[in-house]
C-alpha cells in the first residue's frame, strides 16, 4: 500500500467513527482529486461560468468532502474509491449547490447568473442598463423585480448603496449579487435566520447561501480597499478595517 | 509571526475550518470556530485523540473539550500553535475575527452562533 491508500484509510476509517478531525485530513490530502471530480459533475451541468471560478469549485469541493464524511460508514476498503462509490450522493449535493435541477433543464425559468440587463441604482433612481456577466435570457424591469424596488428605495436613503452595487457588480455574477443583497437586507429586517429565508427564494441550501455570501463580501472587501473608486464605502462599518 | 492574509490568498484550510465550526453550531457549542481550528491541528497530524494529546503534551480531556467547541479562540491550548502555523491556507486571524464578530452579535462570515458578549 503507497502512502495515498493509507492516508485514504486512516481518512475513511475515522470519519466512520464521527471524528471530524478526519474530515479535515480528508480534505487537505483528497482535495485535488475531488477538484477533478467537481468540476466535470459541473461541466456536465451546463455551468461553465462556476466549473471556471475556483472559489465556486472549492467550496463544493467542501462538500462533496462532507457528503464522503457523511457516508464514511458505508464505505470498504479495496472497493471504489469514496468519491466514486459517493458519486451519485456527491453530483446531488453539488446540482443543489449550485441551484441545478436535476430534471431536464428549462430555460423560461433559469434565474441565476442569467441576468444580461439589469438597471445599476445611482442616486435619484435608476440610470441606464448594464451587462453582467450573462449566460441567458432573463428580463427583469422595476415593475417585476422587487429586488430592484429595495435596492432603489435604499439608494435613495443612502447614495453610497448604489455604489455597493457597482461594487458587487464587478466581483461577481447576478446571482450571487441577488444573493447577497438579499440576505443582507433579511439581516437587516431582523430575520433570525436569513440563509434559510434567502435559500427558499434561491432554491439553495442555507449552507450555500452562507458560504455564497462569505466569499461575495470578501471578493468586495478587497475591490473596496484596493480600488478608490469604492474610496466611500471604507467609512462603512461594513468594510471597516 | 502569523502571516496576515488578504481574501485573495485565503486556501481552502479556512473554508474547512467554516465548516466544521458551522457543524460544531448546530449542536449547539458555544465556540464552534475555536473548536473547528482544534480539529485542524489534529486533523493535519491525521492522529487520534490520544496519539495527538501524546504528542503535543495536554491532557486527552483538554483536547476533547476544545474539540467540542467549549473554549474560547484565545484561550485554546498553546501547544497547537506550530501545527496551525503549519497548515496552508489557514487564515487564524481572519478566523478569529470571525469569532470575535459573531460573540458581539455584528456580522459574521461564517457561525453565527458565538455566545454574545454578554455571557462573556
Amino acid at each position: 500500500m503507497d502512502t495515498d491508500d493509507d492516508d485514504l484509510c486512516t481518512c475513511m476509517q475515522g470519519m466512520a467513527a464521527g471524528d471530524a478531525a478526519f474530515l479535515f485530513m480528508f480534505h487537505e490530502r483528497f482535495a485535488t482529486k475531488l477538484t477533478w471530480i467537481v468540476r466535470d459533475m459541473v461541466k456536465s451541468m451546463g455551468r461553465l461560468d462556476i466549473a471556471t471560478d475556483p472559489d465556486e469549485i472549492d467550496g463544493l469541493v467542501i462538500d462533496a468532502c462532507e457528503v464522503i464524511f457523511e457516508r464514511a460508514a458505508g464505505w470498504r476498503s479495496g472497493g471504489a474509491l469514496p468519491w466514486n462509490w459517493a458519486s451519485r450522493a456527491i453530483r446531488s449535493r453539488v446540482a443543489a449547490g449550485i441551484g441545478h435541477r436535476l430534471v431536464e433543464f428549462d430555460d423560461q425559468h433559469d434565474g441565476d447568473d442569467t441576468i444580461s440587463h439589469a438597471p445599476i441604482l445611482e442616486a435619484g433612481g435608476v440610470e441606464g442598463e448594464a451587462s453582467s456577466r450573462a449566460a441567458g435570457a432573463a428580463d427583469l424591469t422595476l415593475d417585476t423585480d422587487p429586488l430592484v424596488a429595495e435596492i432603489a428605495a435604499l439608494v435613495r436613503a443612502d447614495p453610497r448603496a448604489g455604489l455597493l452595487d457597482r461594487a458587487m457588480r464587478a466581483v461577481g455574477g447576478e446571482r450571487n449579487r441577488r444573493i447577497c443583497w438579499q440576505y443582507g437586507i433579511q439581516k437587516a429586517l431582523g430575520d433570525p435566520s436569513p440563509a434559510v429565508t434567502v435559500g427558499h427564494m434561491f432554491d439553495l441550501e442555507p449552507g450555500n447561501i452562507r458560504q455564497i455570501f462569505r466569499r461575495h463580501r470578501a471578493k468586495v472587501l478587497e475591490l473596496v480597499r484596493s480600488d478608490d473608486a469604492f474610496e466611500q464605502l471604507r467609512e462603512i462599518s461594513w468594510f471597516a478595517a | 509571526m502569523v502571516r496576515r492574509m488578504t481574501p485573495s490568498m485565503r486556501g481552502d484550510a479556512t473554508a474547512m475550518c467554516e465548516l466544521l465550526g458551522r457543524r460544531l453550531a448546530d449542536q449547539g457549542a458555544p465556540h464552534p470556530i475555536a473548536g473547528a481550528v482544534a480539529l485542524a491541528a489534529r486533523g493535519h497530524l491525521g492522529l487520534d485523540r490520544e496519539d495527538f494529546a501524546g504528542l503535543v503534551g495536554i491532557e486527552v480531556s483538554d483536547l476533547s473539550e476544545a474539540e467540542a467547541g467549549m473554549v474560547p479562540f484565545g484561550r485554546l491550548p498553546r501547544e497547537l500553535d506550530w501545527i496551525l502555523e503549519d497548515i496552508d491556507g489557514l487564515d487564524l486571524l481572519g478566523l478569529a475575527a470571525a469569532a470575535r464578530d459573531a460573540r458581539c452579535g455584528t456580522v459574521a462570515v461564517a457561525c453565527q452562533h458565538e455566545q454574545p458578549c454578554s455571557d462573556a
